[in-house]
């Protein structure tokens, strides 16, 4: 194996490890020449004047949509569920994903509840409810699109 | 056109998931390899090579 500190985001699979180098690679790839189209719009054209707090914003988001491109291409590539091709391990899966979306549901409103404390008034109590329900639906929609994917491509490929 | 892998490993009485779980892989990427999808790495083809006691030839060259 290569030695390099990106092993420890990758899978152990080969094939696995290879289509998700290649989905990073082309979030590395994308980010970079949508910096240099920004760079070169501001120097020529549009001459933004950002403040601190637009320049820490737009710095964020370069390694959130590199996240995010890879994780979107990895649930639309059917690789993550890998041995499920019946309608029985399909099922079982599912009822996993139910589980694990409503663990992460709970563990971000306890996150929630922590960094924002009680809520004091109606719309804070409403966030405070709404957004881990939020969160866990888009959770679970996205690993069930994931599974889907995966059961037809684990379908196709059966003996 | 059926793959040799595909053949030796029917041959050897071994599912997809069986000699996935042998050779360290996933079942998928034994899919993938028998349907020429995905190009194992050597390792892997001297992994599957042993699991179904053949030799590289016999599984992967396509020579006439």
């Amino acid at each position: 194996m290569i030695h390099s500190f990106l092993n420890v985001f990758l899978p152990e699979d080969e094939y696995k490890r290879l289509r998700v180098l290649y989905f990073m690679a082309e979030a590395a790839f994308l980010i970079g020449a949508l910096l240099m189209l920004g760079s070169a719009l501001n120097n020529y054209w549009l001459e933004w004047n950002f403040g601190a707090t637009e320049v820490t914003f737009i710095l964020m988001m370069v390694p959130m949509l590199m996240a995010g491109y890879t994780y979107f291409r990895y649930i639309f590539s059917g690789i993550e569920h890998t041995e499920v091709s019946n309608n029985q391990s399909y099922k079982k899966e599912r009822r996993v994903a139910g589980k694990r979306a409503l663990s992460v549901g709970v563990i971000f409103f306890i996150i929630l509840l922590i960094v924002k404390g009680i809520p004091s008034n109606y719309g804070e109590g409403i966030d405070l409810i709404a957004l881990p329900i939020v969160f866990m639906l888009l959770y679970f929609l996205f690993d069930l699109i994931s599974l889907k994917r995966s059961a037809k491509k684990n379908t196709d490929l059966e003996d | 056109m059926v793959s040799k892998m595909k053949l030796a490993r029917v041959e050897a009485g071994l599912t997809q998931a069986q000699l996935a779980k042998q050779v360290n892989a996933t079942r998928q990427t034994i899919g993938l390899i028998e349907k020429r999808e995905y190009n194992p790495s050597l390792n892997l083809c001297i992994a599957i090579a042993k699991a179904l006691n053949k030799t590289l030839d016999d599984l992967f060259w396509e020579g006439d």
